[in-house]
């Protein structure tokens, strides 16, 4: 058995409002091994953000708070690490590419100059000059053309797609043992996220980097990760290989997910609807989060009350539900 | 750029000649004239009548506007009867001088103060720092500027005597009670304006601070000192200077109280003096001449800022 | 399939064009911005068009367009029968409870200091139609979109992104239109929601003979919902034809590069796939699009006729197609 790159163990997060708690993240465990893509999948609320911010201590305190748990990267735990301490991982070992390349860059910072700092943060003692052919050298690699020029260039003079490589850029600029990409293509057009994601696995495979990609996508992870985390209402509801979880789904909400999403392969007679909404965060439902919109667990007293741990349901596959067999029985009749 | 400099100089010039009108049409068509104003009620007709066409103001109206624009144009303010036929650029312009020293040393000492304190103030949000630096702005708020100098000026001049009680002595005959004459209405001034810099100051770097684009900036493994004063910081400058920009024209021309309390010659208390002796030759060309300084720092605010701003000065 | 050839259109377009005039800051004189170019389309009653393509392409000005929010700068719009090209606000009005839009932000098209009550009154106001008649048919509309009686008292602020989509919904439906153009309607929800949003879209028009002009950049969505597909590039349509036929044989490069490009799952659960085609490049410029054919400068199929010509909209199998070289990846001519 190898050794896991970053093992998450009951990892817990909540912000403290002036009027209410939010529970973002609710004893999240997951780990992920050298070379390995892992897929966050879930609606917005559902804390895969807050969960991969946590890790690199950049969720803010106060509102926010750590209230549990362990993230270890090479055997370290990061979250009790003080700023100074996160730094040298930060950008290093570690990177992240955000969700919104408009705002992600200084927009009065030039783009070259947010990339050489990249690489002269954590090499002080190279030369300028050196940091500066690199930094050309990583625009070219993320495919930006002409890269001397716009390597001089403000965040606004750049489109949104190539917003999103010069971010890339940055984030490989020290070849990072693992890259964090948060919605990277969700802001960007269909033509633009296929060039972007390209540009990530090419990057990833030069670096062997590692990689969480976290998406509201099911067809997008589908296409790049190894295995794929389903969170909702701060919990993972379900875990496995890709090829798992879209053929052989466990859990209902994964189930019915599959089943709402439109397919250009085949058109549905008719998707199926998840009745009612996300939860709201303050206030999630007790028992299983998900009961109250479950086709199955709807108005089972064990949904209502006990909420379903993490459990191995076969094969390196888990699911947090009381009635996982009845589930796959379900996926089965739908044709999902 | 240049094409936006020209429409900017065009609007600053427009603005002007609105505002020579509205001087022109305010001091000849209220009632009670020009020469009555100088003269005063007891005058008698002669005297009157002689004024008015001394001054031109038998003429029609039109004639006198032209007249009046015309020597504007040219820059020629008159001559002051009042002040035994001085000219009026003579009085105008030392005093605005005077003027501009008092509002630039405040500005500079109250920016000094202010960037600083608002930005370690948003830093530390909610911490002692921060708290003091809230009742410090609160208070330069709340307190009204005359107080403020007079309470300084009973402490510091009665209490302890430690400073002239106001009054101007040239920087060239004695440059040290030149400064120590400074000393109480810069130190006024500042504090009201620093006050409001640095709430400005902290509201913006709060702002900026929770951007995206800083959140990147931790996240490539910057430090925090780095991430503060270089990415928040740069941000939230650039609106600071149109801020500082606003507040150095408003002094200009606002300075009437403090330069009445501290007995310093400037451009405000040059025109409470002028109407006192209802030299209003002297008072409308005050008037115009604080309008422009206003109208030009305001010009160099947006320069600078389209200056300052990339997504500005290249669109 | 919904359509049937016999019925008339109930909305035909010929030859639009639609233009901006933007102010540059600095720039002396107005540039025109040529948004929708030379646009044909026709949508029977009960029928659902579909129209796809990247932001900035102009499908929202020509959904615009189509119901005269704006002016074409050329062209005949046609609605029932009635050429409307240049009716002006007042002529417009009658037509105004026929065709009505919903847009992609239900959280910017909500008054907020509206309770939904006035929100849904607001359209019967607007036409002069009594309180009486209002108040009788309001509820109706709220059961119509599946939101609870009790929703009239609230704000838009209390509800959730799905269910102001639903409020917008009922607003459009207020005065019984036959044809809707639904701006990105759920560009903005939850994949969970979605699929609530697009069964009852579907839902209502089965119950009240609706036609829609659909408008998506998703083409997953849009594939589920429409009877025909017009794809749109830098304000001209590309390729336009039954649902199945564009996805199943689209014959335009630029949609064939559309289809390949979506992340679909059926890879993952063990489905055969088309081969992935990755555009080079971004939009270009539609201050300044190129010579000739627009897409050229991405294509790889183009050539020196492509440069020079530009291609005009003609029937390849069961589409319309503009491109001098159509056809399936594997059979297009290629240089
Ligand atoms: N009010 C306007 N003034 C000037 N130009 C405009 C205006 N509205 C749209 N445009 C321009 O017209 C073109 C088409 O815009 P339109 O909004 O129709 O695109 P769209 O396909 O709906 O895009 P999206 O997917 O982003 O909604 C774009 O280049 C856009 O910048
Ligand atoms: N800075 C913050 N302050 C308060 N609440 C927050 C903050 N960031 C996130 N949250 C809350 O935490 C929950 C999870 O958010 P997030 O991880 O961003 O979701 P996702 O990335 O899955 O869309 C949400 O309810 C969100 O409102
Ligand atoms: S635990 Fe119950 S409510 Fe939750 S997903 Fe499973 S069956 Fe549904
Ligand atoms: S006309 Fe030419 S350039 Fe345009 S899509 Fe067809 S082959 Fe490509
Ligand atoms: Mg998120
Ligand atoms: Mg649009």
């Amino acid at each position: 058995m190898q050794v896991p790159l970053l093992t998450v163990e009951n990892l817990s997060v909540r912000f403290n409002m002036p009027d209410q708690v939010i529970n973002a993240v609710n004893g999240v465990s997951f780990s992920l091994n050298t070379g390995e893509t892992l897929g966050i999948v879930g609606e917005s609320g559902s804390g895969k953000t807050v969960t991969v911010l946590s890790i690199l201590g950049l969720i803010p305190k106060p509102p926010g708070e750590i209230t549990g748990g362990r993230a270890l990267f090479e055997g370290q735990d990061l979250l009790p690490l003080s700023t100074e301490a996160l730094r040298s991982i930060r950008g290093q070992e570690i990177s992240m590419v955000f969700q919104d390349p408009m705002t992600s860059l200084n927009p009065v910072i030039k783009v070259g100059e947010q990339l050489r700092e990249a690489l002269w943060t954590h090499n002080p003692s190279d030369s300028r000059s050196n940091h500066r052919r690199r930094g050309v050298e990583l625009l070219d690699m993320v495919g930006i053309p002409q890269p001397e020029r716009r390597y001089n260039q403000f965040p606004h003079e750049y489109s949104g797609g190539m917003r999103q490589r010069a971010m890339i850029a940055m984030a490989m600029a020290n070849r990072p043992k693992l890259l964090i990409a948060d919605e990277p293509t969700t802001a960007l057009d269909v033509t633009i996220q296929a060039q972007v994601i390209e540009t990530l696995k090419a990057a990833r495979q030069e670096t062997g980097a590692a990689s969480i990609l976290i998406t509201h996508d099911l067809g997008l992870v589908s296409q790049i990760a190894d295995r794929v985390i389903v969170m909702y209402a701060g919990r993972i509801m379900e875990e496995g290989r890709i090829g798992d979880i879209f053929s052989r789904p466990r859990h209902p909400y994964t189930i019915s997910l599959l089943a709402s999403i439109p397919s250009i392969q085949q058109r549905r007679t008719k998707l199926y609807s998840i009745p009612g909404q996300p939860p709201d965060m303050a206030n999630v439902p007790p028992g299983c989060p998900f009961h109250p919109r479950c086709a199955i667990g709807g108005d089972r007293s064990a949904c209502r009350s006990d909420s379903p741990s993490l459990l191995d349901v076969g094969a390196g596959q888990r699911a947090a539900c009381h009635f996982t067999d009845e589930a796959a029985i379900w996926a089965r009749e739908r044709g999902t | 750029m240049t094409r936006y400099v020209a429409r900017r100089l065009l609007h600053g010039i427009l603005v002007m000649w609105i505002v020579s009108t509205a001087v022109f049409v305010i001091f000849r068509l209220v009632p009670g004239d020009p020469a009555a104003m100088t003269l005063g009620f007891d005058a008698s007709p002669e005297d009157y009548e002689a004024l008015r066409e001394e001054l031109g103001l038998n003429d029609p109206i039109h004639v006198q506007y032209l007249r009046w624009m015309g020597n504007l144009a040219r820059g020629d303010f008159g001559k002051s009867i009042t002040h035994g036929y001085a000219e009026v650029s003579s009085l105008v312009f030392p005093a605005l001088g005077r003027t501009l020293e008092l509002a630039a040393l405040s500005i500079l000492l109250a920016v000094i103060v202010a960037v600083p304190l608002g930005m370690i103030s948003a830093i530390r949000e909610g911490t002692w720092v921060d708290h003091i630096a809230r009742v410090f702005t609160t208070l330069g708020f709340s307190m009204p500027t005359y107080v403020m100098g007079i309470g300084l000026l009973i402490l510091l001049a009665e209490v302890f005597p430690l400073l002239p009680p106001g009054g101007y002595v040239p920087f060239g005959e004695d440059p040290v009670k030149h400064l120590s004459q400074l000393i109480m209405p810069v130190l006024t001034i500042a504090s009201v304006t620093a006050a409001r810099l640095t709430r400005f100051m902290r509201a913006g770097m709060l702002e900026v601070l929770s951007a995206d684009y800083v959140r990147t900036a931790r996240a490539k493994g910057l430090t925090e000192r780095r991430v503060n004063y270089w990415h928040a910081f740069r941000n939230a400058a650039i609106p600071l200077v149109t801020e500082v920009g606003v507040n150095f024209g408003l002094l200009v021309g606002g300075m009437v109280v403090i330069e009445q309390i501290f007995i310093w010659p400037g451009l405000g208390w040059l025109m409470i003096q002028s109407i006192l002796t209802r030299a209003f030759d002297v008072v409308q060309i005050a008037v115009l001449v604080s309008a422009a300084t206003f109208v030009i720092v305001n010009l160099l605010v947006d320069l600078t800022y389209s200056w300052l701003d990339p997504r500005i000065a290249r669109s | 399939m919904k359509t049937d050839a016999a019925r008339k259109p109930i909305l035909d377009i010929r030859d639009i064009t639609t233009s901006y005039h933007i102010r540059r800051s600095g720039a002396q004189k107005a540039t025109t911005l040529v948004a929708v170019e030379d646009v044909t389309l026709s949508i029977k009653p009960g029928e659902t068009v579909g129209l796809v393509g990247e932001s900035g392409c102009g499908k929202s000005t020509l959904g615009r367009t189509i119901i005269r929010l704006l002016e074409p700068s050329a062209g005949m719009v046609s609605f029932a029968g009635q050429d409307i090209t240049h009716f002006n606000h007042q002529e417009m009005r009658p037509l105004r409870q026929e065709m009505q839009i919903v847009f992609q932000d239900p959280y910017a098209s909500l008054n907020p200091r509206f309770r939904v009550r006035q929100i849904l009154y607001e359209p019967f106001r607007i036409h002069g139609i009594s309180k009486a008649v209002a108040s009788q048919k309001i509820p109706e509309l709220l059961s119509l979109v599946q939101l609870p009686p009790d929703s009239l008292r609230r704000f838009p602020h209390e509800f959730s992104g799905g269910q102001r989509q639903r409020i917008a919904i009922a607003r459009a439906l207020a005065l019984e239109p036959s044809f809707l153009v639904l701006d990105e309607p759920v560009s903005a929800l939850d994949v969970s929601i979605q699929a609530q949003i697009l069964n009852l879209l579907e839902d209502l028009q089965t119950e009240l003979g609706l036609a829609y002009l659909f408008i998506a950049h998703d083409l997953s969505v849009v594939g589920q919902v429409s009877d025909r597909v017009a794809v749109m590039y830098l304000g001209r349509i590309v390729e336009e034809g039954p649902r199945d036929a564009v996805f199943n044989s689209p014959q335009h490069p630029y949609t064939i590069a559309l289809l390949s490009a979506i992340p679909d799952i059926s890879a993952a659960q063990g489905q055969q796939t088309r081969e992935r085609i990755i555009l080079t490049g971004d939009l270009p410029n539609p201050l300044d699009p190129p010579s000739g054919c627009r897409f050229r400068t991405r294509c790889w199929r183009g050539d020196q006729l492509c440069v020079d010509q530009e291609p005009p909209l003609a029937p390849v199998s069961d589409s319309l197609v503009a491109c001098h070289y159509p056809g399936p990846e594997d059979s297009g001519a290629r240089s």
